[in-house]
Protein backbone atom coordinates (compact mmCIF):
# COMPACT_ATOMS: atom_id res chain seq x y z
CA UNK A 1 0.00 0.00 0.00
CA UNK A 2 1.18 3.50 -0.79
CA UNK A 3 2.03 6.09 1.84
CA UNK A 4 -0.91 6.84 4.17
CA UNK A 5 -2.49 10.17 3.28
CA UNK A 6 -5.65 10.03 5.30
CA UNK A 7 -6.21 8.18 8.53
CA UNK A 8 -9.34 7.96 10.71
CA UNK A 9 -9.39 6.31 14.08
CA UNK A 10 -12.65 5.71 15.94
CA UNK A 11 -14.10 8.80 14.29
CA UNK A 12 -17.47 9.63 15.77
CA UNK A 13 -19.89 12.47 15.14
CA UNK A 14 -23.29 12.92 16.74
CA UNK A 15 -26.03 15.43 16.03
CA UNK A 16 -28.01 15.51 19.25
CA UNK A 17 -29.27 11.94 19.66
CA UNK A 18 -28.40 10.92 16.11
CA UNK A 19 -25.05 9.25 15.49
CA UNK A 20 -23.96 10.32 12.02
CA UNK A 21 -20.58 8.57 12.19
CA UNK A 22 -20.07 5.69 14.55
CA UNK A 23 -16.44 4.94 15.47
CA UNK A 24 -15.19 4.58 11.91
CA UNK A 25 -11.56 3.68 11.29
CA UNK A 26 -9.82 3.41 7.96
CA UNK A 27 -6.88 4.77 6.05
CA UNK A 28 -6.33 5.89 2.49
CA UNK A 29 -3.07 5.92 0.58
CA UNK A 30 -1.84 8.47 -1.91
CA UNK A 31 -2.19 8.21 -5.68
CA UNK A 32 -5.65 6.64 -5.56
CA UNK A 33 -9.11 7.38 -6.78
CA UNK A 34 -11.50 6.39 -4.00
CA UNK A 35 -15.27 6.18 -4.15
CA UNK A 36 -17.05 6.99 -0.89
CA UNK A 37 -20.29 5.26 -1.61
CA UNK A 38 -23.47 5.08 0.35
CA UNK A 39 -27.15 5.97 0.23
CA UNK A 40 -28.46 9.38 1.21
CA UNK A 41 -28.00 10.08 4.92
CA UNK A 42 -25.31 7.43 5.33
CA UNK A 43 -22.73 9.89 6.71
CA UNK A 44 -20.72 10.73 3.58
CA UNK A 45 -21.09 14.50 3.84
CA UNK A 46 -20.52 14.46 7.60
CA UNK A 47 -17.28 12.58 7.05
CA UNK A 48 -16.21 15.07 4.39
CA UNK A 49 -17.02 18.02 6.65
CA UNK A 50 -14.89 16.48 9.39
CA UNK A 51 -12.09 15.91 6.91
CA UNK A 52 -12.21 19.51 5.71
CA UNK A 53 -12.40 20.96 9.22
CA UNK A 54 -15.96 22.28 8.84
CA UNK A 55 -17.08 20.03 11.68
CA UNK A 56 -15.32 18.79 14.78
CA UNK A 57 -15.48 15.13 15.82
CA UNK A 58 -17.11 14.15 19.11
CA UNK A 59 -14.65 11.32 19.46
CA UNK A 60 -11.69 9.79 17.66
CA UNK A 61 -9.31 11.47 15.29
CA UNK A 62 -8.74 12.21 11.65
CA UNK A 63 -5.34 12.99 10.15
CA UNK A 64 -4.54 14.29 6.69
CA UNK A 65 -0.89 13.92 5.79
CA UNK A 66 -0.23 13.53 9.52
CA UNK A 67 -2.06 16.73 10.47
CA UNK A 68 -5.40 17.27 12.18
CA UNK A 69 -7.79 19.30 9.97
CA UNK A 70 -6.88 22.97 10.19
CA UNK A 71 -5.04 25.69 8.32
CA UNK A 72 -2.26 23.25 7.36
CA UNK A 73 -4.58 20.68 5.81
CA UNK A 74 -6.73 23.30 4.08
CA UNK A 75 -3.68 24.23 2.05
CA UNK A 76 -3.35 20.68 0.70
CA UNK A 77 -6.98 19.56 0.46
CA UNK A 78 -9.05 20.72 -2.51
CA UNK A 79 -12.70 20.48 -1.54
CA UNK A 80 -15.72 20.63 -3.81
CA UNK A 81 -18.90 20.90 -1.71
CA UNK A 82 -22.26 19.66 -2.96
CA UNK A 83 -23.74 23.16 -3.27
CA UNK A 84 -23.09 26.46 -5.02
CA UNK A 85 -20.40 27.79 -2.73
CA UNK A 86 -19.18 30.67 -4.87
CA UNK A 87 -20.60 34.19 -4.64
CA UNK A 88 -22.60 34.33 -7.87
CA UNK A 89 -21.96 38.07 -8.28
CA UNK A 90 -18.27 37.36 -8.90
CA UNK A 91 -16.99 37.04 -12.45
CA UNK A 92 -15.02 33.99 -13.53
CA UNK A 93 -11.89 36.13 -13.58
CA UNK A 94 -12.50 37.40 -10.03
CA UNK A 95 -13.01 33.93 -8.63
CA UNK A 96 -9.83 32.73 -10.37
CA UNK A 97 -7.95 35.64 -8.73
CA UNK A 98 -9.50 34.66 -5.40
CA UNK A 99 -8.26 31.08 -5.68
CA UNK A 100 -4.85 32.31 -6.89
CA UNK A 101 -4.57 34.62 -3.89
CA UNK A 102 -5.36 32.02 -1.27
CA UNK A 103 -4.08 28.72 -2.65
CA UNK A 104 -0.39 28.49 -3.43
CA UNK A 105 -0.98 25.33 -5.45
CA UNK A 106 -3.55 26.94 -7.77
CA UNK A 107 -2.62 26.83 -11.47
CA UNK A 108 -4.21 29.80 -13.19
CA UNK A 109 -3.21 28.73 -16.73
CA UNK A 110 -4.81 25.33 -16.24
CA UNK A 111 -8.07 26.94 -15.12
CA UNK A 112 -8.17 29.38 -18.05
CA UNK A 113 -7.32 26.60 -20.51
CA UNK A 114 -10.31 24.60 -19.30
CA UNK A 115 -12.60 27.65 -19.32
CA UNK A 116 -11.53 28.41 -22.85
CA UNK A 117 -12.16 24.78 -23.93
CA UNK A 118 -15.67 25.13 -22.55
CA UNK A 119 -16.16 28.51 -24.16
CA UNK A 120 -16.76 30.20 -20.82
CA UNK A 121 -16.00 33.92 -21.00
CA UNK A 122 -13.87 35.01 -18.04
CA UNK A 123 -15.70 38.33 -17.77
CA UNK A 124 -19.15 36.84 -17.13
CA UNK A 125 -20.72 36.78 -13.69
CA UNK A 126 -21.38 33.31 -12.35
CA UNK A 127 -25.07 34.12 -11.87
CA UNK A 128 -25.50 34.35 -15.65
CA UNK A 129 -24.25 30.79 -16.19
CA UNK A 130 -26.47 27.71 -16.40
CA UNK A 131 -26.53 25.26 -13.49
CA UNK A 132 -24.34 22.83 -15.44
CA UNK A 133 -21.78 25.49 -16.28
CA UNK A 134 -21.69 26.69 -12.66
CA UNK A 135 -20.92 23.12 -11.61
CA UNK A 136 -18.19 22.97 -14.25
CA UNK A 137 -16.65 26.26 -13.14
CA UNK A 138 -16.57 25.06 -9.54
CA UNK A 139 -14.98 21.76 -10.54
CA UNK A 140 -12.41 23.45 -12.79
CA UNK A 141 -11.36 25.71 -9.91
CA UNK A 142 -10.90 22.74 -7.60
CA UNK A 143 -9.11 20.60 -10.19
CA UNK A 144 -6.78 23.50 -11.07
CA UNK A 145 -5.10 23.05 -7.73
CA UNK A 146 -2.12 20.74 -7.31
CA UNK A 147 -3.54 19.45 -4.04
CA UNK A 148 -2.50 16.32 -2.17
CA UNK A 149 -6.09 15.29 -1.59
CA UNK A 150 -9.16 16.16 -3.65
CA UNK A 151 -12.48 15.75 -1.91
CA UNK A 152 -15.47 15.91 -4.22
CA UNK A 153 -18.88 15.74 -2.59
CA UNK A 154 -21.54 14.53 -5.04
CA UNK A 155 -19.83 16.12 -8.07
CA UNK A 156 -22.13 14.45 -10.60
CA UNK A 157 -25.47 14.68 -8.80
CA UNK A 158 -28.17 16.72 -10.49
CA UNK A 159 -26.42 17.32 -13.80
CA UNK A 160 -27.20 16.02 -17.28
CA UNK A 161 -25.29 12.99 -18.67
CA UNK A 162 -23.12 15.15 -20.97
CA UNK A 163 -22.05 17.36 -18.05
CA UNK A 164 -21.49 14.23 -16.00
CA UNK A 165 -19.07 12.92 -18.65
CA UNK A 166 -17.30 16.27 -18.75
CA UNK A 167 -16.93 16.31 -14.96
CA UNK A 168 -15.53 12.77 -14.86
CA UNK A 169 -13.05 13.43 -17.66
CA UNK A 170 -11.98 16.70 -15.99
CA UNK A 171 -11.28 14.83 -12.77
CA UNK A 172 -9.29 12.09 -14.52
CA UNK A 173 -7.26 14.42 -16.71
CA UNK A 174 -6.41 17.09 -14.20
CA UNK A 175 -5.72 15.66 -10.81
CA UNK A 176 -2.22 15.58 -9.47
CA UNK A 177 -1.14 11.90 -10.04
CA UNK A 178 0.58 11.75 -6.66
CA UNK A 179 -2.60 12.88 -4.97
CA UNK A 180 -5.68 10.95 -3.98
CA UNK A 181 -9.23 11.76 -4.96
CA UNK A 182 -12.19 10.95 -2.75
CA UNK A 183 -15.45 11.06 -4.65
CA UNK A 184 -18.62 10.83 -2.63
CA UNK A 185 -21.63 9.71 -4.62
CA UNK A 186 -24.51 7.31 -4.91
CA UNK A 187 -24.34 7.34 -8.75
CA UNK A 188 -21.87 4.49 -8.92
CA UNK A 189 -22.21 3.25 -12.49
CA UNK A 190 -21.06 6.62 -13.82
CA UNK A 191 -17.80 6.73 -11.93
CA UNK A 192 -17.05 3.06 -11.42
CA UNK A 193 -14.58 2.87 -14.32
CA UNK A 194 -12.31 5.53 -12.78
CA UNK A 195 -12.17 4.20 -9.23
CA UNK A 196 -9.24 2.29 -7.71
CA UNK A 197 -10.87 1.66 -4.37
CA UNK A 198 -14.31 1.92 -2.78
CA UNK A 199 -15.56 2.54 0.72
CA UNK A 200 -19.16 1.58 1.45
CA UNK A 201 -20.77 3.55 4.24
CA UNK A 202 -24.17 3.08 5.84
CA UNK A 203 -25.72 4.49 9.00
CA UNK A 204 -22.40 6.04 9.91
CA UNK A 205 -20.47 2.76 9.73
CA UNK A 206 -17.95 1.49 7.22
CA UNK A 207 -19.35 -1.68 5.67
CA UNK A 208 -16.53 -2.38 3.27
CA UNK A 209 -13.25 -0.98 1.99
CA UNK A 210 -11.83 -2.79 -1.03
CA UNK A 211 -9.87 -2.36 -4.24
CA UNK A 212 -12.18 -2.28 -7.26
CA UNK A 213 -10.11 -4.99 -8.98
CA UNK A 214 -10.53 -7.20 -5.94
CA UNK A 215 -14.30 -6.83 -6.13
CA UNK A 216 -14.30 -7.67 -9.81
CA UNK A 217 -11.93 -10.64 -9.48
CA UNK A 218 -13.07 -12.15 -6.19
CA UNK A 219 -16.78 -11.41 -6.26
CA UNK A 220 -17.15 -11.44 -10.03
CA UNK A 221 -19.31 -8.34 -9.83
CA UNK A 222 -19.13 -4.71 -10.73
CA UNK A 223 -19.06 -2.17 -7.92
CA UNK A 224 -22.56 -1.09 -8.93
CA UNK A 225 -23.85 -4.66 -8.62
CA UNK A 226 -22.20 -5.13 -5.26
CA UNK A 227 -23.54 -1.79 -4.04
CA UNK A 228 -27.08 -2.78 -5.03
CA UNK A 229 -26.68 -6.06 -3.18
CA UNK A 230 -25.26 -4.53 -0.03
CA UNK A 231 -27.75 -1.69 0.13
CA UNK A 232 -30.81 -3.67 -0.94
CA UNK A 233 -33.95 -2.78 1.05
CA UNK B 1 -3.44 36.42 4.78
CA UNK B 2 -5.33 39.18 6.62
CA UNK B 3 -4.21 41.60 3.87
CA UNK B 4 -5.65 39.31 1.20
CA UNK B 5 -8.90 38.87 3.13
CA UNK B 6 -9.13 42.64 3.60
CA UNK B 7 -8.67 43.15 -0.14
CA UNK B 8 -11.84 41.13 -0.80
CA UNK B 9 -13.75 42.66 2.11
CA UNK B 10 -12.95 46.18 0.88
CA UNK B 11 -13.86 45.32 -2.69
CA UNK B 12 -17.22 43.96 -1.46
CA UNK B 13 -18.03 47.11 0.55
CA UNK B 14 -16.66 49.43 -2.14
CA UNK B 15 -19.01 48.10 -4.82
CA UNK B 16 -22.05 48.49 -2.59
CA UNK B 17 -21.23 51.63 -0.61
CA UNK B 18 -19.76 53.80 -3.36
CA UNK B 19 -23.15 54.31 -5.09
CA UNK B 20 -24.69 55.25 -1.72
CA UNK B 21 -21.88 57.73 -1.04
CA UNK B 22 -22.38 59.26 -4.47
CA UNK B 23 -26.11 59.60 -3.79
CA UNK B 24 -25.42 61.34 -0.45
CA UNK B 25 -22.97 63.80 -2.01
CA UNK B 26 -25.22 64.26 -5.05
CA UNK B 27 -28.27 65.13 -2.95
CA UNK B 28 -26.11 67.46 -0.83
CA UNK B 29 -24.94 69.22 -3.99
CA UNK B 30 -28.53 69.41 -5.25
CA UNK B 31 -29.54 70.99 -1.96
CA UNK B 32 -26.72 73.52 -2.21
CA UNK B 33 -27.58 74.41 -5.80
CA UNK B 34 -31.24 74.85 -4.82
CA UNK B 35 -30.16 77.48 -2.31
CA UNK B 36 -28.76 79.66 -5.13
CA UNK B 37 -32.31 80.18 -6.33
CA UNK B 38 -33.60 81.26 -2.93
CA UNK B 39 -36.90 83.09 -3.21
CA UNK B 40 -39.88 83.72 -1.01
CA UNK B 41 -42.14 81.51 -3.06
CA UNK B 42 -43.95 78.31 -2.25
CA UNK B 43 -42.32 76.49 -5.18
CA UNK B 44 -38.87 77.32 -3.79
CA UNK B 45 -39.88 76.12 -0.33
CA UNK B 46 -41.17 72.86 -1.78
CA UNK B 47 -38.00 72.41 -3.85
CA UNK B 48 -35.71 73.23 -0.93
CA UNK B 49 -37.71 71.06 1.48
CA UNK B 50 -37.62 68.15 -0.95
CA UNK B 51 -33.87 68.44 -1.41
CA UNK B 52 -33.39 68.45 2.39
CA UNK B 53 -35.60 65.37 2.72
CA UNK B 54 -33.64 63.67 -0.05
CA UNK B 55 -30.36 64.42 1.70
CA UNK B 56 -31.66 63.09 5.02
CA UNK B 57 -33.05 59.94 3.37
CA UNK B 58 -29.80 59.37 1.44
CA UNK B 59 -27.72 59.83 4.60
CA UNK B 60 -29.95 57.44 6.53
CA UNK B 61 -29.76 54.94 3.66
CA UNK B 62 -25.96 55.10 3.78
CA UNK B 63 -25.90 54.56 7.56
CA UNK B 64 -28.43 51.72 7.45
CA UNK B 65 -26.72 50.37 4.32
CA UNK B 66 -23.34 49.95 5.97
CA UNK B 67 -24.95 48.17 8.95
CA UNK B 68 -26.94 45.81 6.70
CA UNK B 69 -23.90 45.11 4.51
CA UNK B 70 -21.68 44.39 7.54
CA UNK B 71 -24.22 41.99 9.04
CA UNK B 72 -25.22 40.23 5.82
CA UNK B 73 -21.60 39.96 4.65
CA UNK B 74 -20.62 38.18 7.86
CA UNK B 75 -23.61 35.85 7.80
CA UNK B 76 -23.55 34.95 4.10
CA UNK B 77 -19.80 34.73 3.80
CA UNK B 78 -19.34 32.56 6.87
CA UNK B 79 -22.51 30.60 7.52
CA UNK B 80 -24.44 30.33 4.25
CA UNK B 81 -23.27 28.45 1.12
CA UNK B 82 -20.30 30.77 0.64
CA UNK B 83 -19.05 29.59 4.03
CA UNK B 84 -17.97 26.31 2.42
CA UNK B 85 -15.39 28.25 0.44
CA UNK B 86 -14.53 30.90 3.03
CA UNK B 87 -13.98 28.39 5.79
CA UNK B 88 -12.02 26.03 3.54
CA UNK B 89 -9.37 28.67 2.91
CA UNK B 90 -6.04 28.12 4.65
CA UNK B 91 -6.83 30.96 7.03
CA UNK B 92 -7.47 30.93 10.79
CA UNK B 93 -10.84 31.92 12.21
CA UNK B 94 -9.11 34.77 14.06
CA UNK B 95 -7.87 36.16 10.75
CA UNK B 96 -11.37 35.92 9.28
CA UNK B 97 -12.82 37.81 12.26
CA UNK B 98 -10.12 40.49 12.26
CA UNK B 99 -10.53 41.17 8.54
CA UNK B 100 -14.32 41.35 8.76
CA UNK B 101 -14.20 43.55 11.85
CA UNK B 102 -11.63 45.92 10.31
CA UNK B 103 -13.60 46.32 7.09
CA UNK B 104 -16.91 46.86 8.90
CA UNK B 105 -15.37 49.41 11.28
CA UNK B 106 -13.50 51.38 8.60
CA UNK B 107 -16.51 51.49 6.26
CA UNK B 108 -18.66 52.73 9.16
CA UNK B 109 -16.09 55.52 9.63
CA UNK B 110 -16.11 56.29 5.90
CA UNK B 111 -19.91 56.45 6.01
CA UNK B 112 -19.77 58.91 8.92
CA UNK B 113 -17.24 61.02 7.02
CA UNK B 114 -19.41 60.92 3.89
CA UNK B 115 -22.51 62.09 5.82
CA UNK B 116 -20.50 64.92 7.43
CA UNK B 117 -19.12 65.83 4.02
CA UNK B 118 -22.69 65.89 2.71
CA UNK B 119 -23.67 68.32 5.46
CA UNK B 120 -20.59 70.43 4.67
CA UNK B 121 -21.52 70.54 0.97
CA UNK B 122 -25.17 71.40 1.68
CA UNK B 123 -24.19 74.16 4.07
CA UNK B 124 -21.15 75.42 2.14
CA UNK B 125 -20.81 79.17 2.28
CA UNK B 126 -22.20 81.44 4.99
CA UNK B 127 -24.09 78.70 6.84
CA UNK B 128 -21.00 76.50 7.01
CA UNK B 129 -18.88 79.41 8.22
CA UNK B 130 -21.47 80.13 10.94
CA UNK B 131 -21.52 76.47 11.98
CA UNK B 132 -17.74 76.33 12.18
CA UNK B 133 -17.66 79.59 14.14
CA UNK B 134 -20.22 78.24 16.60
CA UNK B 135 -18.22 75.00 16.89
CA UNK B 136 -14.97 76.81 17.65
CA UNK B 137 -16.77 79.07 20.11
CA UNK B 138 -18.13 76.02 21.93
CA UNK B 139 -14.66 74.48 22.14
CA UNK B 140 -13.00 77.72 23.26
CA UNK B 141 -15.61 78.94 25.73
CA UNK B 142 -17.27 75.79 27.01
CA UNK B 143 -15.14 72.68 26.39
CA UNK B 144 -11.71 74.25 26.95
CA UNK B 145 -12.45 75.70 30.41
CA UNK B 146 -14.32 72.56 31.45
CA UNK B 147 -11.38 70.31 30.64
CA UNK B 148 -8.83 72.78 31.96
CA UNK B 149 -7.05 73.06 28.64
CA UNK B 150 -6.51 69.31 28.27
CA UNK B 151 -8.59 69.12 25.11
CA UNK B 152 -6.24 66.75 23.29
CA UNK B 153 -6.15 64.31 26.21
CA UNK B 154 -9.94 64.23 26.50
CA UNK B 155 -10.24 64.17 22.72
CA UNK B 156 -8.10 61.05 22.53
CA UNK B 157 -10.05 59.41 25.37
CA UNK B 158 -13.35 60.28 23.70
CA UNK B 159 -12.11 58.94 20.37
CA UNK B 160 -10.87 55.71 21.98
CA UNK B 161 -14.19 55.29 23.77
CA UNK B 162 -16.01 55.79 20.47
CA UNK B 163 -13.76 53.36 18.58
CA UNK B 164 -13.99 50.66 21.25
CA UNK B 165 -17.77 51.12 21.49
CA UNK B 166 -18.09 50.67 17.72
CA UNK B 167 -15.85 47.60 17.76
CA UNK B 168 -17.91 46.21 20.65
CA UNK B 169 -21.20 46.65 18.76
CA UNK B 170 -19.83 45.07 15.56
CA UNK B 171 -18.46 42.09 17.51
CA UNK B 172 -21.75 41.79 19.40
CA UNK B 173 -23.56 41.48 16.06
CA UNK B 174 -21.05 38.84 14.92
CA UNK B 175 -21.45 36.91 18.17
CA UNK B 176 -25.28 36.97 17.86
CA UNK B 177 -25.07 35.77 14.24
CA UNK B 178 -22.63 33.05 15.25
CA UNK B 179 -24.93 31.86 18.04
CA UNK B 180 -27.92 32.06 15.70
CA UNK B 181 -26.31 29.78 13.10
CA UNK B 182 -26.32 26.96 15.66
CA UNK B 183 -30.08 26.65 15.18
CA UNK B 184 -31.51 24.08 12.78
CA UNK B 185 -34.15 26.49 11.50
CA UNK B 186 -34.77 30.23 11.55
CA UNK B 187 -31.16 31.15 12.20
CA UNK B 188 -31.66 34.85 11.51
CA UNK B 189 -34.58 34.85 13.98
CA UNK B 190 -32.40 33.35 16.70
CA UNK B 191 -29.62 35.85 15.94
CA UNK B 192 -32.02 38.79 16.23
CA UNK B 193 -33.48 37.18 19.38
CA UNK B 194 -29.99 36.95 20.92
CA UNK B 195 -29.37 40.61 20.17
CA UNK B 196 -32.62 41.77 21.79
CA UNK B 197 -32.26 39.48 24.79
CA UNK B 198 -28.82 41.00 25.32
CA UNK B 199 -30.21 44.51 24.81
CA UNK B 200 -33.02 44.01 27.31
CA UNK B 201 -30.67 42.37 29.82
CA UNK B 202 -28.45 45.47 29.62
CA UNK B 203 -31.47 47.74 30.10
CA UNK B 204 -32.61 45.78 33.16
CA UNK B 205 -29.09 45.79 34.60
CA UNK B 206 -28.82 49.54 34.01
CA UNK B 207 -32.16 50.15 35.74
CA UNK B 208 -31.10 48.02 38.71
CA UNK B 209 -27.88 50.07 38.98
CA UNK B 210 -29.84 53.34 38.94
CA UNK B 211 -32.18 52.04 41.65
CA UNK B 212 -29.21 50.93 43.77
CA UNK B 213 -27.51 54.32 43.41
CA UNK B 214 -30.77 56.07 44.38
CA UNK B 215 -31.17 53.87 47.45
CA UNK B 216 -27.56 54.39 48.47
CA UNK B 217 -27.63 58.14 47.70
CA UNK B 218 -28.08 59.09 51.35
CA UNK B 219 -25.56 56.60 52.71
CA UNK B 220 -22.24 57.83 54.19
CA UNK B 221 -20.33 55.82 51.60
CA UNK B 222 -22.06 57.61 48.73
CA UNK B 223 -21.52 60.97 50.40
CA UNK B 224 -17.81 60.22 50.65
CA UNK B 225 -17.75 59.17 47.02
CA UNK B 226 -19.52 62.33 45.87
CA UNK B 227 -17.11 64.45 47.89
CA UNK B 228 -14.18 62.65 46.32
CA UNK B 229 -15.66 63.27 42.87
CA UNK B 230 -16.06 66.94 43.65
CA UNK B 231 -12.49 67.32 44.84
CA UNK B 232 -10.92 65.25 42.07
CA UNK B 233 -13.08 66.00 39.03
CA UNK B 234 -10.26 65.83 36.49
CA UNK B 235 -8.90 62.54 37.82
CA UNK B 236 -12.40 61.06 37.97
CA UNK B 237 -13.16 62.11 34.39
CA UNK B 238 -9.99 60.40 33.18
CA UNK B 239 -10.74 57.34 35.31
CA UNK B 240 -14.30 57.29 33.97
CA UNK B 241 -13.11 57.45 30.36
CA UNK B 242 -10.53 54.75 31.06
CA UNK B 243 -13.21 52.60 32.66
CA UNK B 244 -15.52 52.99 29.64
CA UNK B 245 -12.69 52.07 27.24
CA UNK B 246 -11.72 49.06 29.35
CA UNK B 247 -15.38 48.02 29.70
CA UNK B 248 -15.84 48.18 25.92
CA UNK B 249 -12.63 46.24 25.31
CA UNK B 250 -13.57 43.50 27.80
CA UNK B 251 -16.97 42.98 26.21
CA UNK B 252 -15.49 43.16 22.71
CA UNK B 253 -12.98 40.46 23.72
CA UNK B 254 -15.78 38.24 25.07
CA UNK B 255 -17.82 38.63 21.84
CA UNK B 256 -14.71 37.91 19.76
CA UNK B 257 -14.03 34.74 21.77
CA UNK B 258 -17.65 33.58 21.41
CA UNK B 259 -17.58 34.00 17.61
CA UNK B 260 -14.13 32.47 17.35
CA UNK B 261 -15.12 29.45 19.43
CA UNK B 262 -18.21 28.84 17.31
CA UNK B 263 -16.24 29.22 14.06
CA UNK B 264 -13.62 26.78 15.31
CA UNK B 265 -15.66 24.20 17.16
CA UNK B 266 -19.39 24.64 16.63
CA UNK B 267 -19.92 25.30 12.95
CA UNK B 268 -23.26 24.26 11.55
CA UNK B 269 -23.17 25.21 7.87
CA UNK B 270 -26.41 25.16 5.89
Amino acid sequence: MSEVLLECRDLTKKYGGLTALDHISFSVGSGKMIGLLGPNGSGKTTFIKLLTGLLQPDDGSILVDGMAPGVGTKGIVAYLPDNHFINSYMTVEQIVDYFKDFYQDFKEERAYRMFSELGIDKTVQLKTLSKGNKEKVALILIMSRDAKLYVLDEPIAGVDPATRDYIISTIINNYNPEASVIISTHLISDIEQVLDEVIFIQNGKILLQKEVDEIRNEEGKSVDQLFREVFRW
Amino acid sequence: MVKKLLKYEFSFYYKRMLPLFLVVLGTALLNRITQFFEADTSSYRILFGSSVVLLVVASLAAVIGVIVIAVSRYYKNMFANEGYLTLSLPVTSEQHLVSKLTAAFLWSVFTGICVLLGIAVATAGDVFAELMKAGFYMVRKVVWPAVHGNTIGYGIEFLLALITASVKVILLCYACLSIGQRAKKNRIGLSVGCFFIYYFACQILGTVCVILVTILAQSPLMEKLLKFLEENTILCLHLGAGFVILWNLCFAAVYFLISNHILKKKLNLE
